[in-house]
């Protein structure tokens, strides 16, 4: 071989100390992260996209009769949905009319939608965080929680010009306030990312009748997220006698494996006080 | 003009890594592509190159991360360095080398990754479930060195004109 040691040994040095220096220093590091996240953010919705049209084409083709199957079941629930949205249009006006007569104040509302795409997953398996298309340039600010149709996907935790990094739900470092929705029980308590996949649900009073099947909604205590949004459903209730608290694992609402299309709330209006 | 080359690859490696890893389960082993790239070149052209290539990829994987920025970059960089200990003659002669190396740099990074998260503040997985993670991880990772070993020797012949002497 040739120019075995192209590079002098003292470089080893210095690409260590600059190594460093980006742990050590973060409000320099996160200049530096910026610039390369805004210079590789096409390169990866590229590659997002790509994989992404693959995976449709191949997947379009594996499931052509169910698709066609599908489609015509989700036409007759668009019409069902439809009259539904009329009907609790009716509800909420009502809803809306009787909180002014009693004198409460209105539920603030979610804030606007921003839909944004995952151009990007976590390469390592410690970590449950996605990246998204969309940043600062467009609003979107740390702290600002993340949802699809179907519930709460998680928070956002970094904010470049043009990318965000969401940090999921069932990441262990992940905590929300969650409240259980049923009738017999309003019970609050802490929901945690679990190792095992899903999510563990803590500090429930032991006194609260909870059971499995039952809705998991967010709660806004702690104020970290908007009040209301679909966590998921109880899958076991771990209880012991001798705790003060039990215990429950919940699976979440949102496929988290196939995230696709998302929105962040993006102007949340804090302070709901009824 | 090769450790140019091997920026571009390794920094394409990061990110498409990032886009691969949408196609994956959560929570579930995969390869580390860009760790070994930096590991097999390491061994073919010494600590020097092994440092600075870590360092590049490491910080490309840190733009695609969740995770404290830096900590890819110190740790593939640390790793790149100490990689060359495993360097190509010793391969040739002994390919056993090329194995031991890719388990101990993946126990190296892996292992280097848990303890700088607990010590940036985040919680670490339980040992049980990080072992579990673990060796699938070391059996993908020593699957893909040789590969990457021919790769990369191959890559540094076109970019720098080396021929085989002919007698």
């Amino acid at each position: 071989m040739v120019q075995r040691r192209p590079l002098p040994w003292w470089t080893t040095g210095v690409v260590l100390v600059l190594a460093m220096a980006l742990v050590l220093l973060p409000e320099p590091a996160r200049h530096v992260e910026a610039l390369g996240s805004h210079l590789i953010a096409p390169i990866q919705t590229g590659f997002s996209e790509l994989a992404d049209g693959i995976g449709a084409f191949w997947s379009t083709v594996q499931h052509i009769g169910q698709l066609a199957r599908e489609n015509r079941e989700y036409r007759e629930e668009v019409d069902r949905l439809q009259a539904e949205i009329v009907r609790m249009n009716e509800l909420e006006l009502e809803n809306r009319d009787l909180r002014s007569l009693l004198g409460l104040k209105q539920r603030s509302a979610p804030g606007a939608l921003v839909p944004v795409r995952v151009i990007g997953r976590d390469p390592s398996p410690y970590v449950q965080a996605i990246t998204i298309d969309r940043g600062a340039n467009d609003g979107l600010q740390v702290g600002m929680t993340v949802i699809t149709w179907r519930g709460l996907v998680g928070r956002l935790v970094r904010s470049e010009p043009t990318t965000a990094k969401v940090l999921l739900i069932t990441d262990v470092n992940s905590s929300i306030a969650g409240r259980i929705q049923s009738p017999d029980s309003r019970a609050t308590g802490v929901l945690r990312g679990r190792t095992e996949g899903g999510l563990l649900m803590q500090h429930i009073p032991q006194d609260e009748p909870i059971d499995t099947g039952e809705l998991v909604i967010t709660s806004d205590l702690g104020a970290l997220v908007p009040e209301g949004l679909v966590v998921g459903r109880i899958i076991q209730v771990r209880r012991k006698d001798v705790d003060v608290f039990q215990e429950a694992i919940v699976e979440p609402a949102v496929e988290i494996s196939k995230l696709e299309r998302l929105f962040v709330i993006s102007d949340r209006q804090n302070g709901r006080s009824d | 003009m090769h450790l140019m080359t091997m920026v571009v690859i390794v920094a394409l490696t990061a990110i498409l890594q990032a886009s691969a890893a949408m196609a994956l389960p959560a929570l579930e082993a995969r390869p580390d592509w860009v760790l070994v790239v930096v590991v097999a070149w390491s061994m073919l052209r010494g600590f020097e190159e092994g440092a600075a290539l870590g360092a590049t990829a490491g910080f490309f994987i840190d733009l695609t991360s969740g995770a404290p920025f830096g900590l890819y970059t110190v740790i593939l960089a640390t790793v790149g360095t100490a990689a060359a200990v495993g360097d190509a003659q010793s391969v040739r002669g002994n390919p056993s080398m090329l194995l031991a190396t890719a388990v101990l740099a993946t126990i190296a990074f892996h292992g280097a990754l848990m303890l700088g998260l607990q010590a940036l503040g985040w919680q670490a997985l339980p040992p049980g479930r990080f072992l579990r993670l673990l060796f699938p991880t070391m059996v993908l990772n020593l699957l893909l060195l040789p590969i990457a070993f021919l790769v990369s020797e191959r890559v540094y012949r076109m970019t720098t004109g080396w021929r085989q002497l002919e007698l």
